[in-house]
């Protein structure tokens, strides 16, 4: 049985997310990393996603897996 | 004397070769079997000059063979009207051209210098003149002019460029096997799954370019802006405003721009440096056809292959010299004076051209990129004789002033930079001026340069920080490539031929790969790209294709051969082929999947319906075989909701909605018509006021 992605119906090898959105929860982590540095540890992961949701520019894989994290409240990358 | 058999690419090229030839009173124009030709002397004899429309001959199966058995390797010449349907014209004009070989002697090739002008020519004079390519001389020229022509004839070369035509059998060979027997290995792949026919398509440019797309695709889905903040200053000196950035122009924490705030905030800073530098602006390059269709996307907005078939169509008025050259020099041989005072003619151009003919010497200012069958684009000096379409015109005044500008002086630009030091920040006030226009004046509009001028300022000036306050802003993702950036892409990658590199383009639209002039790529594209990328990567690396278009390169210079190409070609393409035929199955499914998804999604309307709020569709009704929107509630809700549809033409759901009712408009495009973008339900409800008042009436 093929696995498919926890977000869109891709298929997924070792994670339960597709390529490019295994590559948007990467670079998602990354970026929260960097936007606490901005603003100097006053941001919390929820903040975070609903401040990025509100950008235009924001990646559509990227507004995917923020919504499915503020609606799940979960992390992803754990294999099932 | 002997009959002369002159061979031209196209019927308009045919009549300015026979015009520039004919020493006799007038030239007669015949037509033989819907073939137009013309019938002149010229100083050896008697001569015939006809043309063909495009390749007559082309490569296909040497074999008989079904379309759904790949792969296939033995390919041979075959005319086009047994190739392909609807060709009857060709199959007539060949027949034409036999007759006419027939009762000639000598034989001359006409096509334009170039891989494909030769290939026509090459395969005409082969297969329809008694095996003449070997006898044949070959006119070269890169303009439709008298003189040129007169000239090409007089110095013809005694033999065909045979180095020019086994580089373009090569390519055709290769194009054909690549593209042809992967194409089909999708396409069987999901005929073989789902017993449904959908036309795919790939190949050994098209792979890396889909690529290339999809690369940065991926780049836009998974950006995330990050803040950064930069430092706005409005300054007062010497009783004037202005306004200053910062020393650091972006700003990547909050507390460090909070910072500079704090610290500038009602102060006044002294004046500590004044910089002062001089730029030369050195004229542009001649147009090759790549810069020319950058420029043309930048200015008017068309498409690479639009400005191809403009520039095509003026060389063959004459107007400009071959458009599908790589060069961007101009040899001193093409008469720039002549040129120059043949546009004085044209009012718009007669006080530049007075201005550059003036000049001392006429040197143009020329670029790296050569070609050594044809010069850079220029305007021939020849005047329209009738007014051209907009679009033409737009594209030759384009070409007349950039042959212009490559004639005019270096300009000359100042930049100020006045740094201003508050505690331990510095701040900048920049400006600029034109100081000498040079050659700008003859590019304009198409060379702007924006000015910004200061006063005049001196070290230890006080400057008064009125407001001082920050900005948040976020980075932005890569911009999406268009047309013209592609293009440009391609040739830096080597990739793909300047002809060919439009047309790649046009195929991915086409396919429905990608949409939108900022390229967007579709689902479809994603998936064809994985595919590729899992079973064949090398079919998506620019590293093979590239190193193809080199060997084919050297065989163009006569320092390869064609057979050792298409032996490198056949080996890696049979490594391709095995893996997709080995795993046919799983292949198809996979994009049988997306297609389904994709056909769905187009006939899918954003809107709801508006009596049960079931999702419409575009239906087609099986028993009027009618095209209409109808609601999906209709079986469980008993909804009768429906909307026309205009009967004719491909429909496309737009992204846009209208203006009046709300509801997604829909384009209906019928060849050869303008897209007509209509909405449904005005027009049902515009019906119906019109029914309501014939009955009245």
């Amino acid at each position: 049985m093929k696995k498919k992605c926890a977000i869109c119906d891709g298929l997924d090898k070792e994670f339960n997310l597709c390529e490019i959105h295994l590559k948007a929860y990467e670079n998602l982590n990354v970026g929260y990393e960097d936007w606490v540095k901005a603003l100097n540890n006053e941001l919390s992961m929820n903040e975070y996603l609903n401040k990025i949701l509100n950008l235009q520019d924001t990646g559509n894989a990227i507004r995917e897996v923020a919504t499915y994290l503020l609606e799940n409240n979960t992390s992803l990358t754990q294999n099932e | 004397m002997s009959n002369t058999l002159i061979i031209c690419e196209k019927p308009s090229a045919a009549q300015h070769i026979a015009e520039a030839l004919n020493s006799s009173k007038e030239v007669k124009k015949g037509i033989k079997y819907g073939m137009p030709y013309f019938r002149i002397t010229t100083k050896d004899g008697d001569a015939i000059v006809c043309s063909a429309i495009g390749h007559f001959y082309q490569i296909a199966p040497k074999y008989r063979y079904n379309r759904r058995n790949y792969p296939i390797y033995d390919l041979a010449w075959k005319p086009k009207y047994l190739v392909e349907r609807g060709k009857d014209r060709q199959k007539k004009w060949i027949k034409a051209i036999k007759e006419f070989a027939d009762s000639s002697d000598i034989f001359i090739d006409a096509c334009d210098y170039d891989i494909e002008g030769s290939l026509i020519g090459y395969s005409i004079l082969k297969y329809a003149c008694k095996n003449s390519d070997k006898r044949a001389r070959r006119m070269k020229y890169s303009t439709l002019t008298k003189k040129e022509l007169s000239e090409s004839y007089e110095n013809s070369n005694p033999t065909l460029n045979f180095f020019l035509i086994n580089a373009g059998i090569c390519r055709h060979e290769l194009d054909w096997m690549y593209g042809i027997n992967l194409s089909v290995a999708l396409t069987e792949s999901v005929r073989k799954y789902s017993k449904k026919y959908f036309t795919l398509s790939t190949g050994r440019v098209q792979g890396p370019t889909l690529k290339f797309i999809i690369n940065r695709e991926k780049e836009i889905l998974t950006f995330v802006p990050l803040p950064y903040w930069i430092i706005k200053v409005l300054a007062e000196i010497n009783g004037e405003v202005f306004e200053l950035e910062y020393e650091v122009d972006k700003l990547k924490t909050k507390s460090s721009a909070d910072e500079v705030v704090k610290q500038s905030r009602g102060q006044t800073g002294r004046i500590e440096n004044l910089d002062q530098k001089n730029f030369h602006l050195y004229p542009p390059t001649p147009f090759d056809i790549t810069s020319l269709q950058i420029e043309a996307y930048k200015h008017f907005r068309f498409s690479p292959r639009q400005t191809l078939n403009i520039s095509q169509r003026l060389y063959l008025n004459a107007l400009i010299s071959y458009p599908r050259t790589s060069s961007q020099k101009l040899p001193a041989s093409i008469g720039f004076s002549a040129i120059l005072n043949k546009l004085s003619e044209m009012l718009e151009y007669r006080n530049h051209t007075k201005k550059i003919l003036s000049l001392n010497k006429l040197s143009p200012y020329e670029g790296k990129k050569s070609d050594p069958a044809h010069p850079a684009i220029y305007p021939t000096g020849v005047i329209p004789s009738k007014k051209l379409e907009i679009k033409d015109k737009k594209l030759f005044d384009l070409i007349i002033r950039r042959f212009l500008a490559t004639f005019g002086e270096n300009g000359l630009k100042q930049s100020n930079k006045i740094s201003i030091k508050e505690a331990d920040n510095t701040f900048y006030l920049r400006g600029s001026r034109i100081l000498k226009k040079g050659w700008i004046e003859y590019y304009e509009p198409y060379a702007k340069f924006e000015e910004n001028l200061l006063p005049i300022f001196s070290v230890g000036e006080g400057v008064k920080f009125v407001r001082v306050k920050i900005e948040e802003r976020y980075t932005k993702p890569p911009v999406r490539y268009n047309p013209s950036s592609m293009v440009k892409l391609m040739e830096g990658e080597r990739i793909g031929t300047k002809t060919t590199r439009a047309d790649i383009l046009d195929i991915l639209y086409r396919r429905e790969y990608v949409k939108e002039d900022r390229i967007i790529a579709t689902p479809l594209a994603f998936k064809i790209n994985e595919i590729l990328t899992k079973y064949c990567p090398s079919i998506t690396e620019v590293s093979f294709t590239r190193e193809l278009e080199d060997m084919m390169s050297n065989i163009e210079l006569g320092e390869g051969k064609k057979e050792v190409v298409i032996i490198r070609a056949i080996e890696k393409l049979k490594e391709i082929l095995g893996n997709l035929h080995e795993k046919e199955i799983e292949i198809g499914e996979e994009l049988f999947d997306v297609i389904g998804k994709i056909k769905l999604a187009n006939i899918t309307l954003n809107k709801r319906c508006p009596q049960c709020n079931s999702v419409l569709y575009i239906i087609r009704s099986k028993k009027t075989k009618k095209r209409f929107i109808g609601c999906s509630g209709n079986k469980e809700k008993k909804c009768n909701f429906s909307l026309p549809l205009p009967q004719k033409g491909t429909l496309k759901l737009l992204d846009r909605y209208c203006k009046k009712c709300g509801f997604q408009l829909i384009q209906t495009k019928i060849r050869g018509r303008k897209p007509m973008i209509a909405c449904s339900n005005c027009f049902i409800n515009k019906e119906r006021k019109l029914a309501v008042k014939q009955t009245t009436a």
